[in-house]
């Protein structure tokens, strides 16, 4: 089974600080790391994998720095790593992302299973996954929590807000997994060694045929959110006299 | 006519939705649309009386089942037949995925959990969205006709405001999803929205089993308000249906109170719509600390066990 599982290097959100003159976040300055979730989305592919023999291909767009996130599926078990290159990736919406993995993966494929995070850390929009799948004509699986695959077929659980969802799809497809998927492995150092020889193959959006036209999405503003907090931690004090304060405090602001 | 779309499976979200579209309608000189889809739908005309002047139903058997590719092709096919200016999508699970597979088919921007929608001078739609777990909000501007934007349930208000109009039944050709349900678990439903609880107290890592999640019911009885959870206790563990958080119920009670939460930037982008946030953590540094109104740095286990205590008093008095 050929696997390609795309992964981002995103923006380390618990990390990102805020200018206090502009109230802007330093988006560009803010610390990169692979999305958590596709962390879970490359575990997941290295596992099916295991089970069912195969190959996996980590595909990410992003700027060069974005091998980092590439060495490390290649450390957990991916076979190849596909960088495709772009400047300003911030800048691409969420269709055109997709478009650009989408012809990428048809370009270095077929796979029999493209596997994405459920949404990244920094976006949080969950809109990549169902886009590829709309560009390859496929059927897509969202929120994945648990796969099997038999017979061509996959039967995933999907985690929604009200209820799980047993389904079936025939592959290939793409599915978005859950953090509850699975634990993500650490490699060991000696695959962290073997990785950084391992070559990674890069591609441009020429290589690809795709030219990027004009933004979709025009950002006018962004600020960050005040949180005006109190900030009032009572702290090294016996406990009751701790709640009783507390309590007191709650009734004077009227919410007890 | 320009047309603003509404679409949510969840009929109380088409509601809400519905009063926004009914206000970028006024403004434009345009109208508000329900779109209805099913194998049977009912209750269409119910729409007129909040702000829909027309209810466009698709009824289909391939339709039976919410199946999100099936429904972001009747969409499309709407789309391409009625020309709307923007669509309004309930952001659900299955919504944002109707919304991206849309997207994908009609070429158009998507912006997802929205918390406000307008009109810019030029007549483009013009959202505001939490960014980079919501420390940030951005304003975006949508170029492309229609335009979509995903609205988490109860961000608007529904109103009562009856127009004159018509349901518009169209026959279309949906294809036989190639995803088949086969199996529903349903998640143990709350009595009262989370959305909509006045107090919410929530439990995180810092209990060490589900059995002591019966002192947070017991405190919740007291205040009068609701138990949740963050995600780890949830999702991993399953001691509760759902959890508070980016990626669940995003709260605004007048009162929030977190035991053994350490505060994720995700968990607390869920709760900064609350009036009052408190927190009790063993850990000094927990990062919930910075984002809260009082708190106190002690074990739950004693601080909760106390304040129950506390409560029981000042009730007896």
């Amino acid at each position: 089974m050929k696997i390609a599982v795309c992964i981002k290097q995103a923006v380390d959100v618990a990390q990102l600080k805020i200018d206090s003159s502009t109230k802007k976040p330093l988006v560009a300055t803010a610390p990169r790391k692979t999305s958590d979730i596709d962390r879970n989305a490359v575990e997941e592919a290295i596992r099916l994998k295991e089970k069912y023999s195969g190959t996996v291909t980590a595909i990410s767009l992003g700027t060069e720095k974005a091998r980092e996130v590439l060495r490390e599926a290649l450390a957990m078990g991916a076979d190849e790593a596909l960088l495709i290159t772009v400047r300003e990736p911030e800048k691409l919406d969420t269709g055109i992302t997709a478009k650009i993995l989408s012809t990428a993966i048809e370009k270095t494929g077929p796979y029999d299973l493209v596997i994405c995070g459920e949404t990244t850390i920094d976006t949080y929009s969950g809109q990549v996954g169902p886009k590829i799948a709309e560009y390859l004509n496929v059927p897509c699986v969202t929120h994945v929590r648990s796969i099997s695959i038999e017979n061509g077929y996959l039967t995933a659980e999907r985690d929604l807000e009200d209820k799980y969802e047993i389904v079936k799809s025939k592959i290939p497809a793409v599915i978005t997994v859950t953090k509850e998927i699975n634990v993500p492995r650490l490699p060991p150092l000696m695959a962290i060694l073997r990785a950084s020889k391992k070559p990674i193959k890069i591609m441009n959006l020429s290589d690809l045929g795709i030219e990027v036209g004009e933004p979709r999405i025009e950002v006018s503003d962004v600020q960050a959110l005040e949180m005006k907090r109190k900030m009032h931690i009572i702290k090294d004090k016996p406990v009751e006299e701790a709640v009783r304060e507390l309590i007191e405090l709650l009734m004077k602001e009227g919410v007890l | 006519m320009k047309e603003y779309w509404v679409f949510s499976e969840k009929t109380d979200v088409v509601k809400e939705l519905l009063s926004k579209a009914h206000q970028l309608a006024l403004k434009s000189n345009g109208i508000a649309s329900a779109i209805l889809l099913g194998a049977e739908v009912s209750s269409a005309d119910e729409l007129h009386n909040y702000g829909a002047s027309k209810v466009y139903v698709v009824e289909h058997e391939n339709l039976k089942t919410l199946v999100p590719e099936a429904y972001a092709e009747a969409l499309a096919k709407l789309v391409s037949k009625f020309n709307p200016e923007a669509i309004l999508i309930g952001s659900t699970k299955n919504g944002r995925e109707i919304a991206a597979r849309l997207a994908a088919k009609i070429n158009a921007a998507c912006a997802t959990d929205c918390i406000d929608v307008d009109l810019n001078p030029e007549g483009r739609l013009m959202v505001k969205k939490p960014v980079y777990a919501a420390k940030a909000i951005a304003v975006e501007i949508l170029k492309t006709k229609p335009a979509i934007a995903t609205i988490p349930p109860k961000t608007f208000e529904p109103a009562e405001i009856r127009v004159k109009g018509e349901v518009v039944k169209v026959e279309i050709e949906v294809s036989r999803p190639r995803i088949e349900v086969i199996e529903v678990k349903e998640k143990e439903a709350r009595g009262i929205p989370l959305e909509e609880a006045e107090i919410v107290v929530v439990g995180g890592r810092g209990f060490k089993k589900k059995e002591d999640f019966k002192m947070l019911e017991e405190l919740a009885e007291l205040l009068k308000g609701q138990v949740s959870c963050s995600r780890p206790i949830a999702a991993d563990l399953k001691w509760m249906p759902d959890w508070v958080g980016l990626s669940g119920h995003k709260i605004k009670p007048k009162l929030y109170i977190g035991f053994g939460v350490s505060g994720a930037v995700q968990h607390l982008a869920g709760i900064q719509g609350s009036k009052i946030i408190v927190a009790v953590n063993k850990d000094p540094e927990a990062p919930i600390f910075s984002a809260a109104d009082y708190g106190i740095v002690g074990d739950l286990y004693e601080v909760l066990p106390a304040m129950i205590k506390a409560l029981k008093e000042i009730k007896g008095k």
